[in-house]
């Protein structure tokens, strides 16, 4: 970490606020985190954010009324330069793929340790894209579908088709439970670049996925908001 | 002479066929051209011996479509009449009705050669008929052509009798037809048995008696219509008395003049003899009884003979029908079939309806149990894990803060341990009873998903050969729950006992069976001896509470394969 380089802007979205305080203690820790801005719903946040500009975003998947899967569908075009980071209590796959598919960049279950927490924030900043499996199966099974209506260009030719052959690679084997440092080993490349190329397949799955995601968070928060 | 006799009877047969011929024709047609009354008519009829009004059933002789009904099960009369009286001359009666009779039935009436005995003031003190009924064995049609039967009586004089006189008469005056005597005979004897006399009567003493009017010295003409009684001429040239009887109203009868009565004395024993030939029937009015007809079309015939014996055409005088009970008709079944369709119909909607309703309870019930369920899940979710989330980083938090407090230290770590510990139950709990997360999919990834983390941890490489697609099938809270705990054991027990470098999670899943393998490649076991200590019986346990099963293969020195076989026949068995 270079000395001359900022700290990573933070912000906060969670309901709970013993969490949320939580979460702000910690990210303001450590000297090369900021925390500029903690929010109790996803209607402040996208109230908010967007002049904020964060760097990184702690989003808590259930927030109530607008989940935070709605928050990031509609915040990530907006802040493109921004990492979305997913918070989830338990285990649910679906909801951090479609998190995903919205355009977070990562994901962490709750009850985490401050270390996993800070180091998840710096990764997501450095470009990091975890996938586990379990998420690699469900890419995979997104990509076989057929693109959304709303890109009727792609209609024919399956997405899946578009990722490039390393990325098609890397993608198959993440999905049979191999991890990113193991296949950059394994495909003699660096961990950076297989961390740089799992990325990308995310770009791909939410330029694939965004029309599906509008459809279903969008939608739901015009009803809501 | 006896020539005019024939021709004239000939003639008023053929008449009288033709009006009884005409007359059948015409009790059928009568409404329409109401023609004067000739011929045979059915005038009454009566059920159980109540007369049937005349207006319902002469309305539904009309209309031809429907015959007359009549009801089955009772004693039915019909009475009928020859309504050709007026002419002069009458037919003999027989009926028949088709549908039932086979023979013709001829209405009944006898002559008779009837023994008066009169005491001295000529009064009659006793009557002996001696009746002659039907045909006799040797009629030929007429008088003249048949031949004679011979007939002996035994008479006893009754007291005071002082004389014995002969009638030849009909018995009533419907009476039809022809009777004739000759050859007659008596002999007398007393008690005792001595003769006293043997006397011939005779009918061939007379006036004219070649013609049929002539006059017999013994006997005497009389009756309603004497000249009736005829003297007939038969081929041998003898004559015989005769009633030639062609009215039903009126009656002719020969008398032995009382000069000519044998005289006899109280107790006196005569042996009367004679010759007599007889065609006889009635005509008038008749009745036709039947009893319980059964159901059937009938028709009654009524006809007529002239008094020689010559046939006419059979008259349908009466055509009815008697329908069968309502239970042997076959719209009474059509009804009862429809009835029974309705009734079955109706029953298996209202017990369809019913069952639906039930159905519909469950689902609700069921539904509400979900939306329950749900609920709380996400309310444990909401609150629980958010507090121990944060209990968790706070007390690791303070961990770091507390500085050199080696006791306080280890304690926070404890409790940062417990929170995420119990947290990490807390989600298992919540991922199982969560009806959101009832699929196959959700299982196979929760499964992935632990040991991919848990084997990241443990340094251990995580393998997976898991179909691209599973089947959209639903697993029960209870099910998931045991096969997760399962599955988490088994990769436990490979990373605890086995030290492998590898551990592969297979899947394959049809509609029937999901099947889940964790397969080492660590040291391996005997599997008889060391089950117990590995929580192999657990998952035996987990796997039969289920309905699913559990197979454990392991070589020593090479690694273990567990198979979990879970059923998707029955998804609502466990919850």
């Amino acid at each position: 970490m270079s000395e001359l380089s900022f700290p990573i802007s933070v912000a906060i979205v969670e309901d709970d606020s013993g969490l949320r305080e939580s979460l702000h203690a910690i990210v303001s820790s450590v000297p090369d985190l900021a925390c500029v801005g903690t929010f109790g719903s996803a209607e402040e946040a996208w109230r908010s954010l967007p002049s904020t500009k964060p760097a990184v975003v702690l989003m808590d998947v259930n927030l109530p009324k607008a989940s935070g899967i709605a928050c990031v569908a509609r915040l990530a075009s907006e802040l493109p330069q921004t990492h979305f980071l997913m918070l989830t209590v338990y285990d649910d796959s679906e909801a951090i793929f479609d998190s995903l598919a919205a355009g977070a960049s990562g994901y962490l279950r709750k009850p985490m340790e401050p270390e996993e927490l800070i180091d998840a924030i710096r990764d997501v900043h450095r470009g990091g894209a975890p996938m586990s499996s379990t998420i690699a199966r469900r890419v995979i099974q997104a990509f076989r579908k057929p693109a959304a209506a709303t890109a009727p260009e792609d209609s024919k030719v399956s997405v899946f088709e578009k990722l490039a052959p390393r990325e098609r690679e890397i993608l198959g084997l993440l999905s049979k439970g191999h991890l990113q440092k193991e296949i950059a080993e394994e495909l003699g490349i660096s961990f950076s670049t297989v961390r740089t190329l799992t990325g990308r397949i995310y770009e791909k799955l939410h330029v694939h996925s965004r029309g599906q995601a509008v459809a279903k968070y969008l939608g739901a928060i015009d009803q809501k908001a | 002479m006896h020539f005019s006799i024939f021709n004239r009877y000939s003639s008023v047969g053929l008449f009288m066929g033709l009006l009884v011929a005409c007359g059948g024709f015409a009790a059928q047609q009568e409404e329409r051209d109401r023609s004067p009354a000739l011929g045979i008519e059915v005038f009454s009829i009566e059920v159980d011996n109540a007369k049937l009004s005349p207006g319902v059933w002469s309305i539904q002789m009309r209309d031809r479509a429907r015959p007359l009904t009549l009801p089955a099960g009772h004693s039915l009369r019909f009475h009928f009449r020859d309504r050709s009286l007026d002419n002069g001359s009458s037919p003999k009666l027989k009926y028949l009705l088709a549908g039932y009779d086979s023979d013709w039935h001829q209405l009944r009436a006898h002559a008779q050669l009837s023994v008066r005995f009169l005491d001295a003031d000529g009064a009659i003190i006793g009557t002996e008929d001696l009746n002659a009924n039907g045909e006799s064995a040797g009629w030929r049609g007429n008088i003249a052509d048949s031949e004679f039967s011979p007939r002996l009586a035994k008479l006893r004089a009754p007291e005071r009798s002082k004389r014995m006189q002969l009638v030849i008469i009909s018995s009533i005056p419907e009476m039809l037809g022809q009777y004739a005597v000759c050859d007659i005979g008596v002999s007398i004897s007393s008690g005792a048995g001595t003769m006293k006399s043997k006397t011939s009567i005779s009918t061939e003493q007379g006036v004219e008696m070649d013609s049929a009017l002539g006059s017999p010295l013994l006997w005497a003409r009389s009756g309603t219509r004497a000249q009736l009684a005829q003297v007939v001429t038969l081929r041998d040239g003898k004559h015989a008395l005769a009633l030639n009887d062609n009215e039903s109203k009126t009656f002719g009868a020969w008398l032995l003049k009382p000069q000519y009565c044998p005289e006899v004395s109280a107790g006196d024993e005569m042996n009367l003899s004679w010759s007599e030939c007889f065609s006889l029937g009635r005509g008038g009015d008749g009745i036709a009884s039947y009893e319980n007809l059964p159901p059937g079309n009938y028709n009654l015939l009524v006809t007529g003979q002239t008094i020689e014996g010559r046939e006419f055409a059979g008259n349908a005088v009466l055509e009815f029908e008697i329908p069968p009970p309502f239970w042997e008709r076959p719209l009474f079944w059509m009804m009862v079939g429809i009835a029974a369709t309705i009734c079955a119909f109706v029953i298996t909607r209202v017990a369809a309806k019913r069952k639906m309703r039930v159905h519909l309870a469950e689902l609700e019930r069921q539904n509400l149990v979900e939306k329950e369920r749900a609920r709380i899940a996400r309310d444990i979710h909401d609150e629980l894990g958010a507090s121990l989330a944060a209990i968790a980083l706070m007390s690791s938090r303070a961990r770091q803060q507390v500085g050199a407090h080696p006791e306080a230290e280890s304690q926070l770590d404890e409790i940062s341990k417990r929170a995420m510990q119990t947290a990490r139950q807390l989600a298992e709990i919540v991922w199982a009873v969560n009806p959101a997360r009832d699929s196959v999919e959700h299982l196979v990834d929760f499964v992935a998903q632990f040991a991919q983390e848990y084997l990241a941890l443990a340094n251990i490489r995580f393998r997976t050969e898991i179909p691209e697609q599973l089947p959209e099938l639903s697993l029960s809270a209870t099910a998931r729950h045991e096969v997760f705990l399962a599955a988490k054991e088994l990769v436990h027990n490979a990373v605890r006992h086995g030290k492998p470098t590898v551990v592969f999670l297979r899947v394959e899943c049809d509609s029937e069976w999901l099947v889940i393998e964790i397969e080492d490649n660590g040291c391996g076991f005997h599997i008889n001896q060391t089950s117990d200590s590995r929580g192999l019986s657990n998952v035996t346990e987990r796997m039969t509470h289920i309905g699913g099963e559990f197979v454990a293969s392991s070589i020593p020195s090479e690694g273990s394969r567990m198979q979990l076989r879970i059923p998707l026949g029955a998804p609502n068995r466990f919850t």
